[in-house]
């Protein structure tokens, strides 16, 4: 199931919030937990056992290491056996494949694939997993010492589709004690309102428009239908990403806890660095706390840390999927980070804003030309595209002109200058504001059902001439 | 104050679409769409596992979501607030004028390559005379109320080429026609079809070429029977403020008798009047989709017509019955025997290959022409 759904909205959710403030406080767990599965049986059944039995790891290895808190040989022992099967998992399950089909490019074999479908959420699920362990392991966390509370974080639905990467010691306190309030439901409610339209109303409106490159549906790709193309393409993921994270911190704060923010209006960056302290923030301080800090970070000489971010940055790319294009993605980024860090940061502050701006935003165009396709060779010749003028933009024009409009409203709605004015106003308290601000909303939520109904819409034409 | 004001208005309107959601009852058919909407899932346990159980729920829920025809005009009206030209595929053009918005991708090449040697192989084995018509769509027509560099294929390209590549076969391109009367009301603005007078205009061409006599317009008692038809254009793109589209019934004043034979009933009308309190109006000619109908009239020439057609036909059998003793129309989507044995059985004197060119190049049954 995802939040943007009717069956959500308008079946799973009520019920779920119906029952769970109704129950007592020390019911509210389970139902948060049996919410969970009923959320992602509906995806794919045969994942809850998978999350199951790495819970049961997760919470065993846990209380072992706890136990053993003297014996450092003994605590290595369960971190590593916990570590080693949340990376099993996600290899198992995300890389087999991609790991076969490249052994068989190059030894000749032809070993069979395994077709597995990626489980929704493993990416997330193991993350937030390993950052338990190793917390405890660490020490700066107390292992927890309730199955059921450990079952209620690493299930929380949420965050398991797309994040936010929720460590343990952010909801810690709250697995107890919730903060239901009317205060936390309205402000949660607003909060997954506002991701829903970014989902549904921007998300899916300009990603109609890269659709038509993606599936090819143009005659010919001309330089105008190109550069609308990537920019869709960019104000889609960014949309559609930053709306789950804001669905899934509302939602926690409708349920009384509290989310990491996991993105700042990323393309006002003025360089990469900023961009990636503004884009997908909990999976960036994860791999700093968990790859960059334990490989040494900065604190073993530049060619240490130029090593060190090139690592950080290849894991990161390959993260978002099996495919060496996310590689590259990786890399890529990780290139402009070392030549920031080397010497283009202090140059980058000291030019006029207009031009640091620019220049970071055509290298994240640029980078996301290399997310969008995992064939290379459709990297090139889009590239190519960009930049064919003597190309025929008739084309090209028809769709700028039809989405001209929410591509600008999603490049304003990019910026926090909207905002910014709206938070100003939800602080008044006069009629006229509240009105303003309540129909806005409510505005968001129609026209969202109104676009999740029609979604379906799909009239089959030469049944019934 | 906002809290409040916020926290009862959303839940109000919230708790009363839940609540409507669930006891409003439910339809299978949605008129406006002109579709039959998703049905209740039966339960299987390896659907379930394969999520496909819950993936046909989802859709049964939101095709049967309370208030449904007034969500889509709402999404309609939001895409036309931000000032695009099309929706679902459909192209809004000038003047109230609807157009499908049509790709020439790999897999309608190839469809329109099989239909080209299924119909050369089918005419080569036959001793009767076959005509083949390609009639083109309205966009061909007007491509002017187009919106603005509307990517669009070139239909007299496809028609020239089809028609280049079969042999065997006699054809006609109406295109040239079509575009003479281009002022007058040849094709509906909502509907995929063409309206009578079109059709017609047509079928004239068809007779010229076989030597049929002619009927002028003044021979024809002309009825309008709806000035409220709305069709699948429109039930796609769903617009609200579209202007309607008018459907008329042309009748010879020198009546000829029919008897009209479908699979299941027997009438002595080309037109089924009860269609015409529905949304899918165009039905009303010929009763709509049938694999076969068989016209027997008062005519005594003992000439027998065989149309293999698509619903382009359907309008024109008011004009085609006038002139043969009996015509067959067939739609190969439903009708899966051999058209040579029909012929043979049937004493069939003449073949009409009728398509118009956005079905002809989708799969419409014409493969298995035999």
């Amino acid at each position: 199931m995802v939040f943007s759904s009717i069956v959500f909205l308008y079946i799973f959710l009520p019920i779920m919030l119906l029952v769970y403030f109704l129950v007592p406080r020390k019911f509210k767990n389970a139902v948060m937990i049996l919410a969970s599965f009923i959320f992602f049986a509906w995806g794919e059944i045969r994942y809850i056992f998978i999350m199951l039995v790495l819970a049961m790891v997760d919470y065993w290895c846990g209380r072992k290491i706890d136990q053993y808190e003297q014996d450092k040989k003994k605590k290595k022992i369960f971190l590593w056996i916990d570590l080693g099967l949340n990376l099993g998992i996600l290899i198992f399950f995300k890389y087999a494949d991609f790991i076969i089909q490249n052994v068989n490019a190059l030894t000749g074999l032809s070993i069979p694939l395994l077709n597995i479908p990626l489980p929704i959420g493993v990416s997330f699920n193991t993350f937030q997993s390993i950052s338990y362990i190793i917390d405890v392991y660490r020490g700066t966390v107390k292992c927890e010492k309730s199955f059921y509370l450990y079952l209620t974080y690493t299930t929380l639905f949420p965050q398991i589709i797309a994040g936010p990467i929720v460590r343990y010691e952010t909801v810690e306190e709250e697995l107890v004690d919730k903060k239901i309030s009317q205060e936390n439901f309205v402000n949660g409610m607003k909060r997954f309102l506002i991701g829903l339209g970014k989902k549904v109303l921007i998300a899916n409106n300009v990603g109609a428009l890269w659709n038509v490159i993606e599936t090819g549906s143009y005659t010919v790709l001309s330089p105008v239908l190109a550069w609308i193309g990537i920019l869709s393409f960019a104000l889609q993921i960014y949309f559609d990403f930053s709306g789950y994270s804001d669905m899934a911190i509302g939602l926690a704060q409708i349920f009384g806890m509290r989310f990491d923010e996991n993105f700042n209006f990323p393309y006002i960056s003025k360089s990469i660095t900023e961009f990636w302290r503004r884009w997908h923030i909990t999976l960036g301080s994860w791999f700093r706390d968990y790859v960059y800090i334990p490989l040494g970070g900065n604190r073993k000489g530049l060619k240490r840390q130029i090593i060190n971010i090139i690592i950080v940055w290849a894991l990161t790319g390959i993260w978002h999927g099996a495919s060496w294009n996310f590689l590259l993605w990786g890399l890529y980024f990780a290139i402009f980070l070392i030549l920031e860090k080397i010497c283009l940061l202090k140059w980058l502050e000291k030019i006029p804003k207009i031009f640091s701006h620019s220049y970071a935003i055509l290298i994240i165009l640029f980078g996301w030309i290399l997310f969008a396709f995992p064939d290379l060779s459709q990297i090139g010749n889009y590239l190519k595209s960009m930049f064919a003028f003597g190309i025929d933009n008739t084309e090209g024009w028809y769709y700028f002109r039809n989405y001209i409009v929410i591509l600008l409203i999603g490049i304003f709605l990019s910026t926090p200058i909207l905002a910014k004015a709206f938070q100003r106003l939800e602080k008044k308290n006069t009629v006229v504001a509240s009105f303003v601000v309540t129909v806005s909303y409510l505005g968001i939520f129609l026209l969202s059902t109104a676009s999740l109904v029609s979604d379906t819409f799909n009239p089959f034409l030469y049944f019934r001439f | 104050m906002q809290r409040k004001m916020f926290f009862y208005t959303f839940m109000s309107i919230w708790i009363v679409l839940i609540v409507f959601n669930f006891v409003a009852p439910k339809v299978s058919f949605s008129e406006e769409e002109n579709r039959m909407l998703a049905s209740f899932p039966t339960f299987d346990f390896t659907k379930l596992v394969e999520g496909e159980y819950l993936k046909e729920m989802e859709s049964y829920i939101n095709d049967h979501f309370v208030f449904r025809d007034l969500w889509l005009k709402v999404k309609s009206t939001f895409e036309q607030a931000c000032l695009k030209t099309e929706n679902t595929g459909i192209y809004i053009g000038e003047d109230g004028y609807l157009f499908e918005k049509q790709v020439l991708d790999e897999t309608k090449i190839t469809n329109v390559k099989q239909h080209i040697e299924r119909i050369s192989a089918f005419a080569q084995n036959q001793k009767v005379p076959i005509t083949m018509m390609l009639i083109p769509n309205s966009v061909s027509v007007y491509p002017e109320k187009l919106p603005a560099n509307a990517p669009v294929y070139d239909q007299s390209k496809l028609i020239e080429e089809v028609y280049q590549n079969l042999t065997s076969i006699k054809t006609i391109d109406v295109l040239d026609t079509l575009i003479e009367h281009k002022e007058e009301y040849i094709y509906f603005k909502t509907d995929h079809h063409m309206t009578s007078l079109g059709a017609y205009f047509v079928y004239q061409e068809y007779a010229k070429e076989n030597g049929i006599p002619l009927h002028s317009l003044e021979d024809y008692e002309i009825r309008l029977v709806t000035d409220d038809f709305l069709g699948t254009f429109d039930s796609k793109a769903q617009l609200i403020l579209q202007e309607k589209d008018f459907m008329y019934q042309y009748q010879l004043k020198e009546k000829v008798f029919l008897q009209v034979e479908y699979d299941t009933q027997v009438s002595n009308s080309l037109y089924e009047e009860s269609y015409l309190q529905t949304k899918d109006k165009y039905s009303y000619y010929l009763n709509g989709n049938q694999a076969r109908v068989k016209v027997t009239t008062s005519n005594q020439n003992h000439e027998k017509l065989l149309v293999i057609k698509d619903s382009y036909a359907h309008n024109m059998a008011q004009f085609i019955c006038n002139d043969f003793e009996e015509v067959h129309f067939i739609d190969l989507r439903y009708y899966k025997m051999s058209m040579s044995d029909y012929i043979e059985e049937n004493g069939i004197t003449q073949v009409l290959i009728l398509y118009n060119v956005s079905n002809f190049v989708e799969d419409l049954g014409l493969r298995s022409l035999k």
